[in-house]
């Protein structure tokens, strides 16, 4: 891969949340001063694995401001629950890791992706993709910010 | 005319916000059907008339793609304008997606596109 995936996912993302939720990127530089943004503390996350012409995992953790208006916004509409919060992070993640994939793809292999999954509270996935590279990044929203972790192993060329 | 319509999308989300892009067209809905994965639609399909079926690919228990090679072998539903949606980037699963499809339309997409590709299919 010649470019660095996180800026590239984090195009990906940024385009996602554009289209899909009304939302709008952020700059460090933008946020004005005692304007902080609470950082995500991983209590809700989504997992969306990939295998292929790759193999790996994209999990996207927002922060709690950020979760729920993810829903609203998808909806419009500000009455959401827990179950349509999760349903709207996973489409999130399937979306952004959907259209990630095939930066991953040689000489045209495909990359399947599976159903996205909220993970268990205690999961930990720096254990469970451990023999994998890992990449994150944080994408700054004007309703919060999303953190993105992208595991992957490529396969060989040739 | 009213217009029976079979969605067939594992994310409750995604479709909410095609029923409600559905109610807010100006097209005449009947029935809508919903499936949260392509064995269920097929069910549905067996036993209710239905118009336009609008099937997302990345499910769990049967895909989207396993259910358009079902629908374009059997004359019962071979007819019948499909909508598939889905993240695939890859040109080569596009085109085969594609050639079973009355149209794809590429995730992320906006409630205005998503209209605008339901209508084209309607009026034809």
């Amino acid at each position: 891969m010649s470019a660095p995936y996180a800026e590239r996912i984090h195009d990906i993302a940024v385009n996602t949340f554009e289209i899909t939720c009304y939302m709008f990127p952020l700059e460090e530089w933008e946020l004005e001063e005692g304007d902080e943004l609470s950082r995500p503390d991983g209590s809700m996350r989504s997992i969306v694995r990939f295998d292929g012409a790759a193999d790996g995992a994209m999990v996207i953790s927002p922060s709690g401001e950020l979760l729920e208006a993810i829903a609203e916004n998808m909806l419009g509409s500000d009455e959401t629950d827990r179950e349509l919060r999760e349903g709207a992070l996973c489409e999130i993640a399937n979306i952004i890791c959907g259209n990630t994939v095939p930066l991953f793809a040689r000489n045209e292999n495909i990359c399947y992706i599976r159903p996205p999954r909220i993970a268990e509270p205690d999961e930990n996935t720096d254990e469970l993709f451990s023999k994998m590279n890992k990449e994150s990044l944080d994408v700054l929203l004007d309703e919060g910010i999303a953190e993105i972790t992208i595991y992957y192993s490529e396969q060989e060329e040739g | 005319m009213r217009q029976n319509i079979l969605i067939v999308e594992d994310c409750s989300v995604m479709r909410l916000i095609i029923m409600r892009t559905l109610n807010l067209s100006e097209i005449e809905v009947g029935e809508i059907y919903q499936a949260e994965n392509s064995r269920e639609g097929l069910e549905l399909l067996r036993e209710n008339k239905v118009d336009l079926i609008i099937v997302d690919i990345n499910m769990p228990v049967m895909d989207g793609a396993e259910m358009l090679e079902v629908l374009k072998t059997d004359l019962e539903t071979k007819y019948i304008p499909v909508l598939t949606i889905t993240t695939e980037s890859n040109d080569k699963r596009i085109e085969l997606i594609s050639s079973m499809s009355s149209n794809v339309l590429h995730k992320p997409f906006t409630p205005e596109i998503l209209k605008r590709e339901i209508l084209k299919l309607m009026v034809n």
